[in-house]
């Protein structure tokens, strides 16, 4: 049951009390008597001002009672006849006697004593249906709630007999009173059960079976008038003893939690001060003798009832009272929503009811066109439901999924469901969550997994409590929790990925920049130094140029490599050969990519060479030629200079240096006369590795 | 004639390394350095220059501001981006914002100078790779530049021809021409690479309402 239909349930079961009242009071004969007369005889009967006692409980005993509900049916039968002859007196005095007529009592005959009184019952019967709808699993809540019920039994049954105009049938008093007691002795067993169970419950809820065990046997008795005294006396009595003793307990156990005991103050204070007040004003008087009625009217003192409800209504704003939230109060907009399309469909039809034909005509067309699609409107405004679309709430799981901190993304994840189940009307955070979504407390409560860093959530109350969690909304949880994993996972993905970005760069710059800066650093000649300098700038131009990661066309690096040693060679009147615009004779070769790496070392040695030739050669003329193969890049140097004899050379750092180099990427260099000129060789295999990817392989 | 040459380099090395290859080159001509872009800026203001080697990267801006205040306070001075580490879109960009010619701080000296030695007779450097850039910028380069901001097909032939590594006299061989023809070319490149750019921008900027209402 969806709380709105327990709030249903409620208004209609005090609709149902209310209505049997009216038809018992209703079913009446009724004399019209001037207002303000008191009758003072009816036929031969002399009225007592027993007689006329609107509660007979104050008799104090059954056999009175007994005799009250006797004189009645005296006085009934009387009132029954067709004719009855009635002495009666007005406010300034002297008896008249007169004939009446008695006819059916009617509606507005009812006097404001008896609406008074029912509207106490609905009010206590609603806002135990309010409770209990928000509330179900929670003992004290249920022990109020019963409050609540029992309210409502014993105010509308008291309203039809004491509002009587002189006298009921002896056998409906006695039922009437009957259903009094009892309703206001459950109403005391509820009352002792409340403050047993609330706000912490004090025993296991089964010992409540004890005062409902005691006070069931009391009412037994009560109502099948067992002894002299009225045992409903000593119960109420007692009942309001027990609540009060397990009030100032309750009182104690809260010390150390202000919020309940604030709460449970509020509540005592409003609970026991109605309670007191109805027991002070109106039962004790006259059970001390000091007044025959009580000082304030049964009917109107059962008001004071009414002083728990409006307590707990305001409790629960200012210190959520049974737990309940604000939002419990949408509850009541739309039970009121509800009454008035009700109230309003009423008084259409009573008003369509007196019109002529033609007017009726012109009011079909008003109601069809206006009347009916308002009310339409009005209803899905107000009891529309949202169903919720997971779909259009990616942005904001993105947002929960990127909060930076805990804290936000526990905030933006309380509203995304708030609005996805919108609104639900609470939400509790769970340190133990199932690992799927599913629906607990029989609809009321959706249970949300925890997310990574996230707990589980309860949530209470979809659509603030106008209708229960079903499937769809599990479903619906259910794709938020995966939704935000793929974001969150692919946000850690993410992160890895720069993670191993960044570990990649530092490797490169460690076995590209870092060696070059090294050797730099160890080179012995000046010039030397300034070579491996001027590499490791280039080096770096490229990476910020192109990033690491990239690969380089062939035919790129070609041009970059022959205009660079064009430029160099230029300066000192050397001729490059280089069939730059000739096409390669391997086609495909515009696609063929090469690494960083290899950039890198065609360039060193391409340098390292032109240093050697415009320092030491004395040529006029150098030719290259960058040859690919199948898997492999092989670069010829032909200068027509003075050459070198490579075994006996003074190797120095340059050669050195390109010789490991070559060896690191797992190719071959050699340096060779042919045909009076001097050739370097160098071959290197296309699959190019870094050291320490090697290293990486080989683990 | 060189006579009055402006250094704006932050690094004080660089900036001795720079003015030993003018002094050499350039003799007799006055070398005025800056160390930031402030006073650079200043110093437009005061002199007039001939050649001005601007660092791109500044302590306090960049050298495209400086470029810009030259272009405004200087008439007949010859710009000269200097870059160690720059990226070659970075020079790309000097390029367009009307530098003549650009200079990698960290090739041997002698080459640098080799270079710098060309600027008087109006022979732009310009390497392979920063030409391919070139082409693609003004492969997309929108559509909206005037008919003076786009390449001949001459022009664009020796543009491709140094993307591949050819020299200007590789290119004056290879193309049959003088290489004065082929340096006149390149310069009328960097010309229009500097108009399609602020043609560009200009385009741009009316496009977000920069210009609006006339």
């Amino acid at each position: 049951m969806s709380p709105l239909t327990m709030m249903l349930v409620a208004a209609s079961l005090a609709l149902m009390m209310s209505l049997s009242a009216v038809w018992m009071a209703l079913d009446q004969p009724y004399l019209d008597l001037p207002t303000g007369a008191t009758a003072v005889s009816v036929g031969q009967i002399t009225l007592t001002d027993t007689d006329r006692l609107s509660e007979p409980d104050v008799l104090g005993t059954y056999p009175k009672m007994t005799d009250f509900f006797a004189r009645q049916d005296l006085i009934a039968a009387a009132l029954a006849q067709p004719q009855v002859s009635v002495t009666f007196e007005t406010a300034n005095g002297a008896p008249q006697t007169q004939e009446f007529t008695p006819r059916p009592r009617a509606i507005s005959d009812l006097p404001f004593a008896f609406w008074f009184q029912h509207g106490v019952g609905v009010l206590a019967l609603l806002v135990a249906g309010w409770v209990m709808a928000l509330r179900r699993d929670d003992w004290g809540a249920r022990m109020f709630a019963l409050t609540g019920l029992f309210v409502a039994v014993f105010a509308i049954a008291a309203s039809v007999y004491s509002t009587r105009q002189i006298a009921l049938p002896g056998t409906t008093f006695k039922l009437l009173s009957q259903i009094n007691h009892f309703g206001a002795a459950s109403f005391g067993i509820a009352l002792v059960g409340l403050f047993l169970m609330y706000p912490r419950p004090m025993f296991h809820p089964k010992w409540l079976l004890v005062p409902l065990g005691v006070y069931g046997i009391g009412i037994a008795l009560d109502l099948l008038y067992v002894g002299t005294d009225v045992w409903l006396n000593l119960m109420v009595l007692t009942q309001t003893l027990l609540a009060l003793v397990f009030a100032v307990v309750q009182w104690w156990r809260t010390r150390r939690d202000p919020l309940n005991r604030a709460g449970l103050r509020w509540f005592i204070l409003f609970s026991l001060v109605g309670v007191s007040l109805f027991i002070s004003l109106s039962v004790l008087p006259p059970a001390l003798g000091i007044a025959e009625n009580g000082l304030v009217p049964q009917a109107y003192a059962f008001g004071f009832f009414n002083l728990m409800h409006i307590g707990l209504a305001l409790g629960v704003v200012r210190w959520r009272v049974f737990e309940l939230d604000r939002y419990s109060y949408y509850v009541w907009l739309w039970l009121a929503g509800a009454f008035l399309i009700f109230a309003v469909d009423l008084v259409l039809l009573g008003w369509l009811r007196n019109q002529p034909w033609e007017a009726l005509a012109i009011a079909m067309v008003v109601a069809g066109f206006i009347y009916f699609p308002l009310r339409q409107l009005f209803l899905i405004r107000v009891f529309g439901i949202k169903i919720p679309q997971v779909s259009e709430q990616i942005p904001e799981v993105i947002d929960v999924a990127l909060a930076p901190t805990r804290g936000l993304q526990d905030a933006r994840w309380d509203r995304l469901l708030q609005e996805t189940f919108a609104p639900a009307a609470e939400i509790e955070h769970l340190q133990q969550a199932p690992e799927t979504a599913r629906i607990d407390e029989n609809g009321v409560a959706l249970v949300v997994p925890g997310l990574p860093g996230l707990d589980g959530r309860r949530l209470r109350y979809a659509a603030g409590g106008r209708r229960l969690f079903n499937k769809a909304d599990e479903k619906a949880a259910t794709s938020l929790v995966r939704m935000h994993s793929v974001v969150s996972e692919s946000h850690r993905a993410y992160e890895r990925g720069v993670n191993v970005e960044r570990d990649r760069i530092s490797r490169d710059v460690h076995d590209n920049i870092g060696a070059q800066l090294l050797s730099a650093l160890h080179a012995a000649e000046s010039s030397r130094k300034d070579a491996l300098l001027r590499d490791t700038l280039s080096d770096l131009r490229q990476i910020i140029s192109d990033g690491f990661g990239s690969e380089f066309s062939l035919t790129d690096v070609m041009a970059d490599l022959r205009g660079e040693m064009a430029d160099r060679l230029d300066v000192h009147d050397i001729g490059l050969i280089w069939a730059a615009d000739l096409p390669p004779p391997r086609t495909g070769q515009d696609q063929t990519h090469v690494p960083f790496l290899m950039v890198n070392t065609l360039r060193s040695i391409l340098r390292e060479v032109t240093s050697n030739i415009i320092k030491h050669a004395k040529a006029s003329k150098v030719q290259v030629a960058l040859l690919l193969s199948e898997d492999s890049v092989t670069l010829t140097i032909r200068d027509n200079g003075t050459g070198f004899e490579p075994k006996t050379v003074d190797r120095g750092e340059g050669l050195d240096n390109m010789s490991e180099r070559v060896k690191a990427l797992g190719g071959t260099i050699g340096f060779y006369r042919e045909d009076g000129d001097m050739v370097a060789d160098v071959s290197l295999p296309l699959d190019v590795y870094s050291p320490s990817e090697l290293e990486k392989a080989a683990q | 004639m060189i006579n009055a040459i402006l250094i704006v380099e932050d690094v004080a090395q660089s900036r001795a390394f720079l003015r030993g290859i003018l002094e050499d080159l350039f003799e007799g001509a006055e070398v005025v350095e800056a160390g930031d872009m402030r006073n650079a800026m200043h110093l437009c203001e005061r002199k007039q220059f001939d050649l001005a080697m601007i660092d791109l990267q500044l302590p306090d801006g960049d050298g495209y501001a400086v470029l810009r205040k030259l272009a405004q306070t200087q008439t007949g001075v010859t710009s000269i981006v200097t870059t160690a580490m720059g990226s070659d879109s970075a020079i790309v960009a000097a390029l367009s914002a009307g530098a003549d010619g650009y200079v990698l701080k960290s090739d041997p000296p002698d080459l640098i100078a080799n270079h710098l030695r060309r600027i008087p007779d109006g022979v732009p450097p310009l390497s392979p790779a920063i030409a391919r850039r070139v082409m693609d910028h003004f492969r997309t380069t929108g559509p909206n530049v005037d008919d003076c901001a786009v390449l001949t097909p001459r022009e664009a032939e020796v543009l491709s021809l140094v993307g591949r590594g050819l020299r200007v006299s590789d290119v004056a061989s290879a193309l049959d021409l003088a290489p004065s023809t082929i340096s006149s070319h390149v310069k009328a490149i960097y010309r229009k690479l500097n108009i399609s750019s602020r043609a560009e921008a200009a385009y741009q900027a009316a496009r977000m309402g920069l210009l609006g209402g006339e």
